[in-house]
């Protein structure tokens, strides 16, 4: 804030004998110091309007612990601890991009081809999934407190009850033995009290050891304030955990006044400290900085914001559902911690709608966590799913031992043709997540094992040639409910052929399955009709770097998915690690208008909505083809149809 | 005590503030508009309503919304009114296809991008107007022709949608 006026020296003002003022002003009347009073005490007053008047929508007032000298460099992007310069962004950057293929923006429509597509309901009812979770109508986003308690796993949601695009949002609730077989329950919270009357929105669960059941969750107040509160259930002996009790106390937090009343939300499950206290993590933002704060309580009802920050990553924006978790080779629970133990942190970014990780290490005492490797930080690095699948959430199931995943699939349709066919979105099956302890630096994530139960009939396909430039036609009955795993083997002569590439193969500005060069595109085209007028095709693609060495991407195309134009167009997908004597490997779940793969392992995953008009029902297929020009590949495979898993309303027996 | 200096003081101060205060406001509109894809339109669309001369980032995205849904409200009237007019068939089509969208417009791309703007969760009108801006767009492609029988509506409301996805985008 400037002075409009060169302030005076005290010296100055103290002497009233000081010579006249240049312009020949008289000296004041020393006999009235009323009106010097007066005069000193308005331009005060006007001064700090001044003041007020210039500080709305500039940086809030930052909290002491935000703006010491410790948290300044991550906040402003300064050096600080940093080696490599803050403002880097690791994201692939299109290179050697050929000429008249761009970019794909995000943008559904583009040019003067717009047509919204003549949906009928035989297209549209077909959309709807046999065995991934959705609710019987209307519209979903973030999963919520997801658990496992007394033989049943628990699974909450945003639910919008009236519409099928966002709004109105409450708690639904759903369970199941099995991660698979879900039954819907009674919505488990409404928006009926002031702090939460403008929304119910996401939260966790804690399970304590004594078997109570801590829900934070934040609400939308009367006056769209975010604040955290508190739930549990309301009767623990009931396993269905069917009512719920918002705490009296309610709301627990508020934001710290260094944080925007709209910039606060998403509690994380607590962690117990060798202290014996409970933490738990928020994420938001400071200016474009996305930020996490750590409260800490021994009884959930009262609470104290530790100083710092857990972590902060410049130019990341807002952190949604931010979620921290110990991991190994194999589940942990959250509350596990020691030396070698490493952490994950995981961010939902605002900006772009993607979930992102990074493996790092957290200093109990300091409560503070450090990634592995900078230049990968949360928000610039690894995403869990290179398609879309947001505001993810893990939890430690402690009947199996393994840490699981959730992750929220919106619709890449248009909202009118939701709102013909009445519903909005999926949840994508519940994966593990372990630490690849081959590579050391990043997860693996894989369907849950009670996907396969789902498997009905196979069929085998072993060693099958695809020569440059094939399709083959695989032999299976309809393919719009399909588990696929398939290996690759690209012929050896054709690897120590092929030329060096002179760039980096990025799949979102590729031109797809259509691209082709001496060792890619290669893999399957599902949901794809016999004449090939639609085709998803799933797909390898391997370049040659210097040194021979071979960088593999893992990509999903929509180019061509659907004949109609207001479904999203891009191609997904990101680099893959291959190690040696790995071959490579793909699982594929084709789940009507949803496909989510799997690369190496679970290495990297791809999750697509699709939405063909003519590869449905009984017209659906699935092929084998390679688009390279010069290798030949050799696939092995097995596919099985699915089962629905008839999620359905409970109904006591 | 120098008493003239602090009336001078004064005074200046008093001068400021007369000018400044309803320029802060006006700043901000200029501040977003130039940052704004079409800025002409931006303008146009916010300093027509009342509100914005003392309106936050988020209530000029509020106003564009509420432009383009009462935009839509006046084109469903338009629509209406050429439809009574026994259009040939494929002026019919197109008009008919409109009307859907642009009812669809009201009652399902409006409401969410309301709430999110009060909300302060952005990212839900990013994409909802967004979508009502190509909704006008593709009801203006159904006519086939140069210039639909509603061309400024559907060039008005895609303007409005554009605008209130590009405020809520700069409020991420």
């Amino acid at each position: 804030m400037a002075e409009p006026y060169p302030s005076r020296s005290p010296v100055d003002q103290e002497d009233p004998g000081y010579a006249p003022l240049a312009g020949g002003e008289e000296p004041r009347d020393h006999r009235r110091p009323i009106r010097a009073i007066l005069a000193v005490g308005l331009s005060v007053l006007l001064v700090v309007g001044i003041v007020i008047g210039f500080s709305t929508d500039t940086s809030p007032d930052v909290c002491a612990e935000v703006n010491s000298a410790r948290l300044e460099p991550f906040l402003l992007g300064g050096a600080g601890q940093r080696s490599v310069p803050v403002k880097t962004v690791v994201r692939p950057v299109p290179r050697g991009v050929k000429e008249g293929v761009s970019a794909k923006s995000n943008r559904v429509f583009a040019g003067a081809n717009l047509r919204g597509f003549p949906w009928n309901n035989s297209m549209l009812s077909w959309q709807r999934t046999a065995y991934h979770f959705q609710p019987e109508k209307n519209w979903m986003n973030d999963p919520n407190g997801p658990m496992y308690y007394k033989g049943w796993y628990h699974f909450f949601y945003q639910y919008n009850p009236d519409a099928a695009v966002w709004g109105n949002i409450v708690w639904g609730h759903a369970v199941s033995e099995d991660l698979i077989h879900w039954l819907y329950l009674p919505l488990a919270m409404v928006a009926d009290q002031w702090y939460d009357i403008n929304g119910v929105w996401s939260g966790s669960a804690t399970v304590l050891p004594d078997g109570q059941v801590m829900m934070l969750y934040t609400g939308s107040s009367n006056e769209s304030q975010q604040l955290q509160n508190l739930a549990y259930p309301a009767n623990l002996s009931d396993p269905l955990l069917i009512d719920w009790v918002k705490h009296p106390g309610n709301p627990i937090l508020a934001p710290p006044q260094c944080i925007d009343k709209l910039d606060f939300r998403d509690p994380t499950t607590a962690w117990y400290t060798s202290g014996g206290k409970w933490r738990f993590a928020v994420g938001a933002k400071i200016n474009k900085t996305g930020v996490s704060f750590v409260y800490e309580t021994e009884d959930f009802k009262s609470y104290k914001l530790l100083p710092g920050l857990l972590h902060a990553v410049p130019g990341t924006g807002m952190w949604e559902c931010v979620d921290f978790f110990p991991v190994s080779d194999d589940g942990l629970d959250t509350s596990v911690n020691g030396p070698g133990v490493k952490h994950v942190m995981k961010v939902s970014l605002d900006d772009d709608r993607h979930d992102y990780y990074a493996i790092g290490t957290y200093n109990e005492e300091a409560n503070t966590w450090v990634p592995d490797s900078p230049e990968i930080d949360v928000g610039i690095g690894i995403r869990y799913d290179y398609g879309i699948f947001y505001a993810s959430k893990t939890f430690y199931d402690q009947n199996k031992s393994r840490r699981i995943l959730w992750g929220w699939i919106t619709e890449s349709d248009s909202e009118y043709a939701d709102v013909q066919k009445g519903w909005a979105s999926l949840q994508a099956l519940p994966r593990t997540i372990v630490l690849d302890t081959k590579t050391g630096s990043n997860l693996l994530q894989w369907p849950v094992e009670e996907v396969d139960s789902l498997r009905l009939s196979s069929k085998e396909f072993d060693s099958v040639e695809v020569e440059a430039g094939m399709v083959v036609p695989l032999d299976v009955e309809t393919a719009t409910q399909v588990d696929i795993v398939a290996e690759f083997e690209l012929d050896k002569q054709a690897l120590e052929a092929a030329p060096e590439a002179d760039a980096d193969y990025v799949c979102s500005a590729s031109g797809g399955a259509s691209q082709r060069s001496a060792l890619g595109p290669f893999g399957l085209l599902v949901l794809a009709d016999d004449d090939l007028s639609e085709q998803t095709p799933v797909y390898f693609y391997v370049v040659k770097g210097p040194n021979g060495t071979l960088k593999t991407s893992i990509c999903t195309d929509q180019s061509r998915s659907s004949v109609a134009t207001d479904v999203h167009k891009q191609v997904y997908g990101s680099f893959v690690p291959v190690l040696e004597g790995e071959k490579l490997s793909l699982r594929i779940l084709v789940d009507h208008s949803i496909v989510e793969t799997f690369a190496q392992g679970g290495r990297s995953c791809i999750t697509a909505r699709v939405y063909p008009t003519k590869a449905i029902y009984g017209a659906a297929r699935v092929f084998l083809f390679n688009n390279a020009t010069e290798a030949n590949v050799k696939a092995s495979l097995k596919i099985w149809q699915m089962n629905s898993a008839f999620i359905r309303p409970y109904s006591p027996q | 005590m120098k008493t003239p200096m602090l009336f001078t003081l004064v005074s200046f101060t008093q001068l400021l503030l007369i000018t400044i205060l309803p320029l802060a406001s006006a700043d901000l509109i200029d501040d977003t508009c130039k940052k704004m894809p079409d800025v002409d339109s931006c303008i146009a669309i916010l300093r027509s309503d009342p509100r914005s001369s003392t309106a936050d980032t988020p209530t000029l995205g509020l106003i564009s919304v509420d432009t383009a849904d009462s935009n839509a409200e006046v084109t469903l009237d338009e629509i209406k009114d050429l439809l009574g007019k026994s259009p040939d068939s494929k002026t019919k089509q197109a008009l008919t296809s409109c009307e859907a969208s642009y009812g669809n417009i009201r009652s399902s791309l409006v409401p969410p991008s309301r709430e999110s703007f009060t909300k302060g969760d952005y990212k839900f009108a990013v994409q909802y107007m967004n979508d009502a801006a190509n909704t006008a767009a593709v009801c203006e492609a159904g006519f086939g022709g140069p210039k639909s029988p509603i061309y400024d509506a559907n060039m008005f409301e895609r303007n409005a949608g554009l605008l209130a996805s590009a405020i809520a985008s700069s409020l991420l």
